[in-house]
């Protein structure tokens, strides 16, 4: 190592101090460049790793009539497309408990814009579906429940899924929804809350509602201009062949529909002959009646007739029966006398008879005595054994005479008894034939009475068909009335259904031609907004590290010029010796560069790694990008190195060359004292004369040394300034939300209604949340996103049309921006927001086209602009819309004011209104306040970032103030000491110029950081939100607080270091 | 009792681990009002006795008597008062402040002083009444000397310690710093102190004090000292 080089390590050793401060102040400049400038790249190249990962798309395609795959077919064929993919997606609500939430459902992706999965597992089946985690988190389903899509059905009526419940096997988070924005909708609260991936198969349709287009874009940053050119070539290629697809769409379509109104007409024909057959069917069957009716008539007069020969038959028939019974009857009665005659000659013929036999009895009983004689004789002749033969004989012949005997007497009785039979028989003959007499009369009785009977049956039969007949008369013309209504009603049927086809046939041949919308990833809001971000950063990064530079170049300025003056001697001797100047400057410039190169290089390590990450940690709450990228970034490692050389080496060239130019024996003798010179202030003597002495002279001091001066100065203001903007900060986004919420938002309560109730219903719930406790008052109002159309607008604009214009001050301020006068809303036109007018270059007096949610448009004039700080809105009265609308607003919402409630208090409140069904959602203001503690946590940190940096700055300013003051001031501070001044006065002595100076500073930064804090609330403001600006006075305070603490610390050291200070420097020889 | 008192004052420096005495048993008087000469080579220790008289240093051991205090054991805000109110300082090389003028350097030490003369006056008893609101880098060498004993004398203290006042002066300018220091030790019954190398201005003195090798070496009293004028070198 040459000499002269290790002289210049030696002295870094020897002067370490002013070696660090010069590093340090590199360090932080370099530091906050590297960080700042890479954090932009550093946050575009995330998401641009993030959308090459997951194959986002570059342009695409939306159609009003849809896409089908012949479209992807053409559009693949075109030059740099590489891939083409149609998706489905709608909207759809889905109704959780009380709430109701707009889902949008996309079709899950094949290859582009692939989603990650979270928790869980991709649906597998038509039953299935993924969400994203916030809906876990907002609707309070998990994986493993079931949900409801309610989906209106398409314009042919046909249901979009073929199922409405999913369940949810899963968590994804979408490469297309990177901020928490998710757009808008025609449903529910016109907002959509989240997004769900369901399954191809489940969508009932062919044709896609956007294509998604990837182009050949290898590593070529979404950033990047020539990404701009390609998407530009790609997308004018596609316009080239789009007139050609829409025509092959729109005469699709009307094929389509031609035939469907083709098929309609045929089946109306058909219906109307069926219904003509139907007709004569019915004709037919009314004349067959009529002749069945006719045969009827002719059945029952034949009836009639047969009924009256019956009857006539009858009665002839009955009269010759009864006759002869009367002949039967007169016979019976003769052959009775005949029969007593009988038995009177009969009872004669039996005494008769009887005399008769009692002789023959007697003859006989005679003969039997003589039987018993002659036996008796026999007998004894036998028993004398005598002949017998005449006795015997004889009593034969009595026997024979006896059996005569009996004989006669028999004959007699049998003639008796015949004759006695003879008459028993007649009389029994007679009495059969009285009997049967008898009976033929009851037959014939009981004959005439059936046949009667069956007559007068026939007969009422007869009337009974005669009734009959009677009514199919009637029916018959009854069912001819009614085939006559029917027939009416069937060719108005039919006419009504040829007028729609009819209808239908004109509405074919209206069928515009589709429309194509070629869009790129700036139609993606979320992209767009990250997009701008990246720009404010970038913005921010070229102000901040400035005043950094500005310091160092101050503070390599001030360290070498006294180091080039502390070694003239030094520098005389090696001119003498022959060195050149380069040799002789080239020992302070590796000094300088040294300390440079080691502080730029730990500045880089620092600031490439961790100012991108906090940056980015804070943009995190607003976008969801994993994965950050942090790299260390060559281009700003080489711009922050360069531009911290220009400072230091340059300020050292410039503190060598004017010693330089000295011959040494110049050099080699003692630098003549600075000249003393008077000041300015001088010159005005009555402030100079009333000075004191020790005011005198650091007045004097601090003109002396003017680059000390204006580093102090500079350093000290960039210290305030950086606090100031850190508390600005934190104190304009915090109040943006009390502000909103508190003063321009008053009412405590937003109810919106569901889309499907009507106004009565919605006046109905509207009572019933007035009558409610704790409901102080409430106000209907009419709430729907609006378009500006004669303006670039790409922002949400809800339009608030409150019933009551005089009391809607009390619900929501109306009061210009700048006099602050408040607005009363009238006829006239309506007021915007001032952020809203701001972006849209509104002023009042302007006139502008406005859509409304029903696309119908109208011009208004703007007659306020209004102080608001979130979100964009638009007031107007309910007359005003009825005028330029033409329509009665229909209230949709209700704004309420409550008592004061503790939290638990509007839970309850909450849960009684959610009974009723026709409210779809609450929002309470409160819990809208309470989201926004995490976002002032946040703030919290950059303002830290901020007060450190400023701390950092401040420091190493004043240390090095401090340092160079006592290496230059030395003799002059140890002759004070030996003069006797207390170390106090010594101090005091140097510490009033840097007091001094901090106070200049200090008034210069609170100034600067006004200018500061507007300017970063001016870049990094979103274009929802409107910052005030204006810093609150304790923030003026602490700034100063903490700057004078800064000080303070420094001065310390100083005190201490001065106290160390040996009064033998004073007596030392000058060099 | 003598006025100035320096007894048995030993002074070590500790140099690492070595003791390096610069005053070793040193002994002397000054009186009240007198001129006193200190010479010695370098390194005999005459700036040392010089930073222990001016209070900018304590003694090792022994005992300083200055007007019946014993400073030898002051503490550092004590010796701070002794200089602020018993000492004038003249340096080698003047030590002015270049920012001040000449009126001003003199009112920088008359500020912290109760007793302190009238700046102005001072200046004008230096022969500086033309010069009062010039900047020390307008002023010659000479000039320079004698706005800082004006700015010692100012202070009106008890012993003006003067350190090779006329080193850096060519020998005319020289001679007529002396003869104001004679004059102001004559005049205003002042006890001035020089300290020097050139052994030729001892006759100017009252005492001479000799040292050598960290010690005091003798002292010479004498009685008729003779004016600058008379004194060549």
């Amino acid at each position: 190592m040459r000499a002269l080089n290790k002289d210049s390590l030696k002295e870094i050793k020897n002067s370490f101090k002013r070696f660090i401060s010069i590093l340090l102040i590199v360090l932080l400049g370099v530091g906050f460049f590297a960080g700042i400038k890479a954090t932009s790249p550093d946050m575009q190249d995330t998401l641009n790793k993030y959308y090459e990962d997951n194959n986002v798309f570059d342009i695409e395609i939306i159609s009003t009539l849809g896409l089908t795959d012949s479209d992807i077919e053409e559009i693949k064929k075109l030059d740099g497309v590489e891939q083409v993919e149609g998706a489905y997606s709608t909207d759809a609500i889905v109704g959780i408990g009380e709430n109701e939430y707009v889902a949008k459902l996309y079709t899950m992706p094949e290859n582009i814009n692939r989603i990650d999965i979270i928790e869980g597992r991709l649906p597998e089946n038509e039953n299935e579906c993924v969400v994203e985690e916030r809906f876990i988190e907002g609707t309070g389903k998990g994986i493993g429940d079931t949900i409801e899509f309610n989906i209106e059905d398409d314009e042919e009526g046909e249901s979009i899924l073929k199922n409405n419940e999913m369940t949810i096997v899963g968590t994804v988070k979408s490469p297309l929804y990177i901020s928490n924005e998710r757009g808008s909708s025609q449903l529910g609260a016109g907002k959509i809350n989240y997004y769900v991936y369901v399954p191809k198969e489940v969508i009932n349709s062919d044709i896609y509602t956007e294509l998604y287009i990837c182009i050949n874009s290898e590593n070529l940053s979404s950033f990047s201009n020539k990404y701009d050119d390609e998407i530009e070539k790609i997308k004018n290629n596609i316009e080239e062949i789009a007139d050609a697809r829409k025509e092959a769409r729109h005469n699709e379509l009307k094929d389509e529909a031609n035939a469907e109104v083709d098929e309609a007409q045929k089946e109306l024909d058909d219906k109307k002959a069926e219904a003509q057959q139907q007709i004569d069917e019915a004709q037919a069957e009314i004349d067959n009646a009529k002749n069945e009716l006719e045969d009827a008539r002719n059945k029952i007069s034949d009836s009639e007739s047969e009924l009256k020969t019956s009857r006539q038959k009858a009665n002839n028939e009955f009269a010759s029966a009864e006759n002869k019974i009367a002949e039967a009857k007169s016979e019976i009665e003769s052959k009775e006398k005949d029969l007593e005659n009988a038995k009177v000659e009969l009872s004669n013929k039996t005494a008769d008879a009887e005399a008769g036999i009692a002789s023959i009895e007697e003859g006989i009983s005679q003969i039997d005595e003589n039987i018993v004689i002659l036996e008796q004789q026999k007998e004894q002749l036998e028993a004398m054994g005598q002949d017998t033969t005449q006795i015997q004989n004889a009593i034969q012949e009595a026997n024979n005479k006896k059996i005569e005997l009996q004989n006669q007497k028999n004959s007699i009785q049998n003639q008796l008894d015949d004759a006695k039979a003879q008459i028993e028989s007649g009389e029994k003959q007679l009495n059969d034939a009285k009997q049967q007499l008898e009976e033929q009369e009851n037959t014939l009785n009981s004959e005439k009475n059936s046949t009667y009977r069956q007559l007068a049956n026939a007969q009422s039969e007869i009337d009974k068909a005669k009734q009959e007949l009677v009514d199919g008369e009637n029916e018959i013309k009854e069912g001819e009335s009614e085939l006559e209504t029917k027939k009416q009603e069937a060719q108005q049927e039919i006419d009504e259904a040829q007028a729609k086809i009819d209808d239908a046939r004109d509405k074919v041949n209206e069928i515009k031609k589709p429309d194509w919308y070629i869009l790129d990833r700036d139609s993606n809001t979320g992209y767009v907004s990250y997009s701008q971000d990246t720009e404010r950063i970038a913005n921010i990064g070229k102000v901040f590290p400035v005043v950094f530079f500005v310091v160092a170049a101050l503070i390599s300025l001030t360290s070498m010029t006294r180091m080039v003056e502390e070694q003239r001697t030094q520098i005389g001797t090696l001119k003498a010796l022959g060195y050149n100047k380069l040799q002789i400057a080239g020992k302070y410039i590796l000094y300088a560069l040294l300390a440079t190169v080691i502080g730029s290089v730990l500045g880089m390590c620092v600031g490439f790694y961790t100012i991108p990450a906090i940056i980015f940690d804070m943009y995190r709450m607003m976008y969801d990008v994993p994965n950050f990228i942090q790299e260390f970034n060559m281009t700003y490692a080489i711009g922050g190195l360069t531009i911290a050389l220009l400072c230091t080496v340059g300020a050292t060239i410039y503190s060598c060359a004017k010693e330089l130019k000295s011959t040494p024996a110049v050099l080699m003798r003692p630098k003549a004292p600075k000249v003393g010179k008077k000041v300015l202030l001088e010159r005005i003597g009555f402030i100079w004369s009333r000075l004191k002495f020790t005011q005198k002279v650091t007045v004097r001091n601090i003109f002396r040394y003017k680059k000390r001066f204006l580093m102090t100065i500079i350093g000290i203001a960039g210290c305030t300034a950086l606090i100031v903007a850190g508390f600005g900060l934190r104190g304009s986004v915090g109040r943006l939300i009390p502000l909103q919420y508190g003063e321009i938002f008053k009412y405590d309560l937003s109810i919106s209604f569901k889309d499907e109730a009507s106004r009565e219903d919605i006046g109905e719930s509207f009572n019933n949340i007035v009558s409610l406790d704790e409901i102080e008052k409430a106000m209907k109002v009419n709430l729907q996103y609006i378009d500006i159309l004669d303006k670039d607008n790409n922002n949400d604009i809800q339009l608030i049309i409150p019933e009551n214009v005089d009391e809607f001050s009390k619900y929501i301020l109306l009061q210009n921006e700048k006099t602050r006068e408040d607005y009363v809303l009238n006829n006239e036109g309506v007021i915007i927001t001032q952020k809203l007018s701001e972006l849209l270059d509104i002023n009042i007096g302007d006139t502008i086209k406005i859509e409304n949610s029903n696309d119908e448009v109208a011009e208004v004039k703007v007659m306020g602009i209004t102080r608001n700080y979130l979100m964009h809105y638009m007031y107007m009265s309910p007359e005003f819309y009825n005028k330029i609308y033409n329509e009665n607003v229909k209230y949709n919402a209700v704004y309420t004011i409550d008592e004061s409630l503790n939290e638990e208090q509007e839970d309850s409140l909450g849960k009684k209104i959610l009974e009723d069904s026709n409210v779809s959602n609450i929002s309470f203001i409160s819990v809208t306040k309470g989201l926004f503690d995490d976002v002032m946590q946040n703030m919290i940190f950059v303002v830290f970032i901020l007060i450190i940096s400023a701390g950092l700055l401040a420091f190493v300013v004043l240390y090095n103030l401090s340092n160079v003051n006592i290496s230059e001031r030395i003799r002059e501070l140890a002759t004070i000491k030996v003069l006797g001044f207390y170390n106090r006065e010594v101090y005091n002595y140097v510490g009033r110029e840097t007091t001094i100076l901090t106070i200049i500073g200090i008034a210069i930064g609170l100034v600067a950081g006004y200018f500061l804090n507007s300017f970063i609330i001016k870049t990094c403001e979103l274009d929802i939100l409107m910052f005030d600006a204006t810093i609150e006075f304790t923030s003026y305070l602490y700034s100063v607080l903490l700057t004078v603490i800064f000080t303070v610390i420094v001065n310390i050291t100083t005190y201490f270091a001065l106290k160390k200070i040996n009064m033998v420097e004073s007596l030392k020889s000058i060099e | 009792m003598a006025y100035i008192e320096f007894k048995d004052v030993v002074k070590e420096y500790k140099m690492g681990e070595v003791k390096i005495k610069a005053l070793n048993n040193t002994n002397f008087e000054i009186e009240k009002g007198e001129l006193v000469v200190i010479v010695g080579p370098s390194g005999a220790g005459k700036t040392t006795a010089l930073n222990i008289l001016g209070g900018m240093d304590n003694a090792t051991s022994g005992r300083v008597i200055i007007d019946n205090k014993d400073i030898t054991y002051f503490k550092e805000k004590e010796l701070i008062k002794y200089r602020r109110e018993d000492i004038g300082f003249v340096f080698q090389f003047y030590n002015l402040v270049p920012n001040l003028t000449a009126l001003e350097n003199v009112e920088l030490a008359t500020e912290i002083c109760k007793d302190s003369l009238n700046p102005v006056e001072i200046l004008k008893k230096v022969g500086l009444a033309d010069r009062m609101k010039n900047f020390p880098s307008q002023l010659s060498g000479g000039e320079q000397q004698r706005v800082a004993i004006a700015r010692a004398i100012a202070k009106n203290p008890k012993i003006l310690l003067c350190d090779e006042p006329t080193g850096a002066l060519d020998y005319n300018t020289g001679k007529q710093i002396l003869q104001l220091l004679q004059d102001t030790a004559r005049k205003e019954k002042m006890t001035v102190i020089i300290i020097t190398h050139n052994a030729a201005i001892a006759p100017m003195a009252d005492k001479v004090i000799h040292f050598k090798n960290g010690t005091v070496s003798s002292i010479q009293i004498n009685e008729q000292p003779k004016p600058i004028s008379e004194i060549e070198w």
